[in-house]
């Protein structure tokens, strides 16, 4: 910057950077004996804050104090063009000292934040009523609150050349795996796109694998959640302005694991997470099973149920597997249209569609009773799962198995559940076996994904795929 | 373009079904068969489910006759309007002349295919076939039901065995024991099919000899696989005055001696008495008494019923697995049937009262 | 490839190998051969697969093969992936796929082990996991039959004669089949487990207890005339079960056998791959492909009843071939080399 350049075409060069901004403010302050610029958004910072925050400066630089720049909310250095604009985008007040070539940046930004409400979609019954707000300062401050140790570490990178969006990974020192946090922190810094505006975008950056139906990475909204997970080991990953936060390594069974579980006794905890691994299996099989039933196997059915599956399927136009595609289907359309509905009409279509339609389709003879039953049942256990993406993965799973058991009844649901079951030994999770203990294969550990243990160790995620090479040792996980 | 065609080939397989769907709504449940006829000239009675309108089901009976049972249900399945299934039967009657023929070549393809059920009872009926497919007014159910009611209170009522398909070509199969199956007919007094006894088989086929209730029971008892709920009834003589006394068996050990020629039988039984008018029966001595007075009673019937298995050549009680096993000099003697119906056996019944009731 | 086992992992790919196909089928034929002493001459069979599991722990190191022999062990996989195939496939017809087109049943069988081979090593050595509950489930709906048992069918004792016996001998080796994994995944596991003395005796206390139990159920189950018109009695046992929530309990176990032999390929195509690649380095992806190419199409020549039993009876005196005199000479080779 040349020194001869007037204040007033400095502060209109200033302007320019900025486009002209309506919300920009930049003006003139004096100080003891010399004249500086201010520059801030007023939509970002309150303006009254900063006069304040100036006139404590002042102050201080009267009184001749030694380093009288530096604060806790303010600090100074060199003068660049970048660093201005960068200062002035983040909501902080730059204040630039042309005769010097200085500039010192106060930090008082002040959003309007949502308070930190419950989030809908992870409802517990017992435990905290916390959840993450739209505002990254505010989420690692709720985890700071649960945990008051050095040993959390919070770093930042930005991402997106024209986003510019700040992007912090949490973990604990002394419990996560290194190799974990490296491979968290080279993926992010290698993420090469201009926008970044969801949390769903860095999700696919951070996955081992997209072409998968299953979530690799945890998204919850619960402090708690977060803070049990990364006091096993794991990494957590937030966006500025997204209130998710992404958890890492996992495996496939904490999807099916909930705050709540430790909230209760070991046994109804125990009885719970069982019973939510059961509806993993009717979500997914159960309307293949009617459909290899009573298009292959009808054997299998006793006399007294067989007259009535009979009875129910006698006049139905269909062949099994249209039958179930059209309650399927219609199951997912009321699901998908409730969600975009306002909170009053929803439940209203929901009853509509569910109990008016749904007696209406099979009076009507499109679709038997059974049917209806059973796509029921299985919509209901589907939505067992405390995980969004994992409901989502679980009912999307199904259809093959629908089609498969429609060409080869209960061989081809073998055969399916074999190649699921593959596909998910095949998984990984940053570079972690997503089936453990299963995959590395560790009886030892099986107890903890059954059963809610009375202890509450904190397990690292296991390490490699090869057994042993990267089991924890007893007592480092302190 | 791979993808497309992929999609294509999954889809088409959709309108076109598979090659081994076999829809249920277009099989038709059969829960009750009747055999009648002899190897070559097969007459198959199937009692078969129609559904009607949305919900309401009526049970039909088609003929058949061919040169073997799947031969006539084949025939049958062309007078149907969908084909008959076999995997469903409740159960299956055989007339007498029916079982006068080797039950396993008789029943081959329920023990071939895969299809068939294995678990449906198995009964001999009295007379023709006909008229125990019919319903009548007194069975209150549909035949089928009726009949796999009926079976199942006697076989828990210990007078018949609980025999499925499978396992009477198990007994048929087993040289060392021998079949013995349900027997119905037809009350005389109200014209419904009822369970008369047992039909004994002696080696493969049907003896010819049939024991009654009464005997049935006995033979369930000695074979040790009785019923939940086992009674006898006798007429206790006391000072000139006839009393009822019924007992029901609550717990037995049996003791079988099998020496070259001669075989005996001892059953320890524990009584519990249901009935019992005399009362006193917290003395002792008329304890005493009535235990003697039953054992005596058992014993006598006990081996009137040994006496015509012997008569029949019929061993269902299974003292030839035993001997088998672990007598091969008596074994090897001939054909255990044979050898069976010469043996001297003494059966010796001692009975204990265990518990008497409420009431003393 | 660098792959490292425990020793639970181990043992549940040498059980899941051995018993994979032939927990169904083994126990008729013997049966017949054998008559009610089987399960006596079983034990004594059991013992002779001890020793030579001992045997092959002693030796185990000195186990190295070359190329050639390398080809000889891949050829004898491959006829024993043929012989499981055809007779999963025809034992899938008759119970349940009479009109679907062999080849896309085998295919779709296939497929399995070609997606499982494709993917990372570790995917193929824990697949066997799946099978756990399956086959406790498994154990325990035979259970169901218990009171039909009649137990004096193995009455009298040592009537078998020593023609009965020594076929019994080798009819028992069908048991055996898969045990030649040892020697080539022994070296695999992690240095600090023991394997030696009491877990190889545990090993196969299970190996044999599993089989004997298979033996005495259809010994108690079924008469000797009856055994003989049965080939998989097992299964038989299991369709003639009455349960209260459904008919039909072998449909089930057939489709967790089918699951159990599909298994068992994986695992032998696996081995077989990995032989394979110890000499040919490249095209890993294109060799795993013409394996199960070969695998699918092979079987097709072998769906006969008749041909399905000549399999069974040649595989005996192959396997003999690869689990006895091959390592046999091996090791004494290289030890004198090794002098």
């Amino acid at each position: 910057m040349e020194e001869v350049k007037s204040n007033d075409s400095l502060i209109l060069y200033i302007q320019n950077l900025f486009h002209d901004s309506a919300d920009l403010v930049v003006h003139e302050v004096s100080w003891k004996n010399e004249i500086s610029i201010v520059c801030f958004y007023n939509t970002m910072t309150d303006s009254a804050d900063v006069n304040r925050q100036i006139e404590i400066l002042r102050q201080r630089s009267i009184d001749d104090f030694p380093k009288w720049e530096g604060t806790a909310a303010s600090s100074v250095g060199a003068f660049s063009e970048s660093q201005l604009i960068e200062n002035v985008t983040h909501g902080f007040v730059a204040v630039f000292f042309p005769s010097t070539n200085l500039l010192m940046t106060i930090t008082i930004p002040t959003f309007e934040v949502r308070a930190t409400a419950e989030p809908d979609n992870e409802l517990v019954i017992r435990g905290s009523h916390e959840g993450f707000v739209e505002s990254i300062d505010k989420n690692i401050s709720l985890i700071r609150k649960h945990l008051s140790i050095p040993d959390l570490v919070v770093k930042d990178l930005r991402i997106g050349k024209e986003t510019n969006t700040k992007v912090t990974y949490v973990y604990i020192e002394s419990i996560a795996d290194k190799e974990v946090i490296d491979i968290v922190k080279t993926r992010l810094e290698n993420i090469d796109t201009p926008k970044v505006y969801s949390i769903g975008q860095i999700e696919d950056y951070l996955e081992d694998t997209v072409w998968s139906p299953f979530p690799q990475l945890l998204t919850t909204e619960r402090p708690d959640r977060v803070v049990a997970n990364i006091l096993e080991g794991k990494v957590a990953v937030f966006m500025d302005q997204s209130p998710s936060a992404l958890l890492g390594p996992v495996n496939f069974f904490s999807f099916y694991q909930t705050p709540d579980d430790f909230n209760g006794r070991v046994f109804v905890g125990s009885f719970f997470r069982i019973l939510r691994l059961f509806s993993f299996l009717i979500a997914i099989f159960l309307p293949s099973f009617y459909i290899a039933v009573v298009g292959f196997h009808s054997e299998i059915l006793p006399y007294e149920l067989g007259v009535k599956v009979k009875t129910a399927i006698q006049f139905i136009p269909y062949r099994p597997i249209i039958e179930a595609m059209i309650v399927e289907l219609f199951i997912e359309v009321i699901r998908e249209a409730t969600i975009r509905l306002p909170a009053p009409i929803g439940p209203t279509i929901g009853i509509v569609g569910g109990l008016v339609i749904g007696d209406a389709i099979v009076n009507a003879g499109l679709v038997s009773n059974l049917m209806v039953v059973i796509v029921a049942m299985t919509a209901i256990s589907s939505f067992v799962v405390p995980s969004v993406e994992m409901n989502t993965t679980i009912r999307l799973i199904r259809f093959p198995f629908m089609l498969a058991a429609t060409f080869f009844g209960f061989l081809g649901i073998a055969i399916g559940t074999l190649i699921l079951f593959i596909h998910m030994m095949n998984r990984s999770s940053l570079n972690q076996p997503y089936l453990s203990p299963i995959v590395p294969f560790d009886p030892s550990r099986f107890k903890e994904v059954f059963f809610r243990t009375p202890y509450y160790k904190n397990n690292q995620q296991q390490k490699t795929f090869t057994f042993r090479a990267g089991k924890r040792k007893d007592g480092e996980g302190t | 373009m791979k993808k497309i065609a992929l999609v294509c080939i999954v889809c088409s397989f959709l309108l076109a079904g598979c090659w081994d769907e076999r829809l249920y709504k277009e099989l038709t449940i059969v829960p009750l068969i009747g055999y009648d006829g002899k190897p070559g000239e097969w007459m198959g009675y199937f009692t078969h489910t129609s559904i009607d309108s949305e919900d309401t089901v009526s049970y039909t009976t088609v003929e058949g006759s061919g040169i073997s049972i799947e031969d006539a249900r084949l025939n049958a399945s062309r007078k149907t309007s969908e084909s008959l299934d076999p995997s469903q039967i409740l159960a299956v009657l055989l007339t007498e002349e029916a079982v006068r023929w080797d039950l396993v070549e008789t029943f081959d393809v329920a023990y071939r295919m895969p299809r068939s059920r294995l678990s449906s009872k198995l009964a001999v009926v009295e007379g023709e076939m006909a008229p125990y497919m019919e319903k009548t007014e007194k069975m209150g159910l549909e035949p089928p039901n009726y009949y796999d009611k009926i079976l199942a209170t006697a076989a828990y009522h210990s007078i018949i065995p609980d025999v499925d398909i499978q396992q009477a070509a198990r007994y048929i199969l087993d040289d060392g024991v021998d079949l013995d199956l349900p027997y119905l007919k037809i009350s005389e007094i109200t014209g419904t099919p009822e369970v008369a006894g047992v039909a004994l088989f002696s080696g493969k086929v049907f003896s010819g000899h049939v024991l009654d209730m009464r005997e049935s029971t006995i033979v369930q008892v000695l074979k040790k696989k009785p019923g939940k709920f086992t009674v006898f009834s006798y007429e206790w003589e006391n000072e000139g005055v006839k009393y009822p006394v019924t007992v029901e068996l609550d717990r037995y050990k049996k003791q079988w001696e099998i020496q070259k020629d001669k075989i005996d039988v001892t059953y320890d039984v524990k009584l519990d008495i249901t009935s019992f008018p005399a009362d006193h029966l917290d003395e002792k001595k008329r304890r005493r008494e009535l235990e003697q007075f039953l054992s005596k009673k058992l014993t006598q019937d006990f081996n009137k019923v040994m006496g015509k298995l012997q008569e029949a050549k019929s061993d269902p009680i299974g003292f030839g697995r035993v001997a088998r096993a672990f007598h091969p000099e008596l074994w090897n003697k001939g054909e255990w049937p044979e050898t069976f119906s010469q043996l001297d056996i003494q059966v010796k019944v001692k009975a204990v009262i265990t518990r008497t009731g409420i009431i003393d | 490839m660098k792959i490292s086992l425990s020793r639970v992992q181990f043992f549940l790919l040498l059980f899941i190998t051995q018993t994979g196909s032939s927990f169904f089928s083994f126990p008729s034929p013997f049966i017949a051969a054998t008559g009610r002493d089987a399960w006596l001459i079983f034990i004594v069979a059991g013992t002779i697969h001890y020793l030579l599991l001992l045997l092959y722990e002693k030796n185990y190191n000195y186990f190295s093969i070359g190329p050639y022999i390398g080809w000889l062990y891949k050829g004898y996989w491959l006829f024993i992936c043929v012989c499981y195939l055809a007779y999963v496939d025809y034992t899938l017809a008759v119970w349940g796929f009479p009109e679907t087109p062999p080849s896309i049943v085998i295919a779709v069988l296939v497929s399995v082990s070609l997606y499982a081979n494709l993917s990372r090593a570790e995917t193929v050595i824990n697949l066997s996991v799946i099978l756990i509950p399956l086959i406790l489930l498994f154990m325990i709906f035979l259970q169901f039959a218990w009171k039909e048992f009649v137990w004096t069918n193995i009455f009298p004792i040592g009537e078998a004669t020593g023609k009965q016996w020594g076929i019994g001998l080798l009819k028992a080796q069908i048991a055996f089949i898969g045990m030649e994994l040892y020697l080539f995944f022994r070296k695999y596991i992690d240095m600090t487990q023991k394997i030696k003395g009491f877990p190889l005796f545990v090993y196969q206390s299970v190996w044999l207890l599993f089989f004997l139990i298979s033996i005495f159920i259809s010994l108690f189950y079924y008469t000797l005339t009856g055994l003989k018109m049965i080939p998989e009695p097992l299964l038989y046992l299991l369709k003639s079960q009455e349960v209260t929530f459904v008919e039909r309990l072998d449909l089930f176990f057939l489709y967790i056998w089918t699951i159990w032999t599909i298994i068992t390929v994986t695992i032998i195509s696996f081995v077989a791959l990995y032989v394979h690649r110890l000499h040919a380095k490249e095209n890993r992806k294109r060799d795993t492909i013409i394996w199960h190419l070969l695998l699918i199409v092979i079987p097709l020549f072998f769906l006969t009843k008749g041909s399905v039993e000549k399999l069974n009876d040649v595989i005996i005196y192959v396997h003999l071939t690869f689990a006895f005199i091959i390592p046999i000479i091996v090791i004494t080779v290289n030890r004198r080399k090794v002098k």
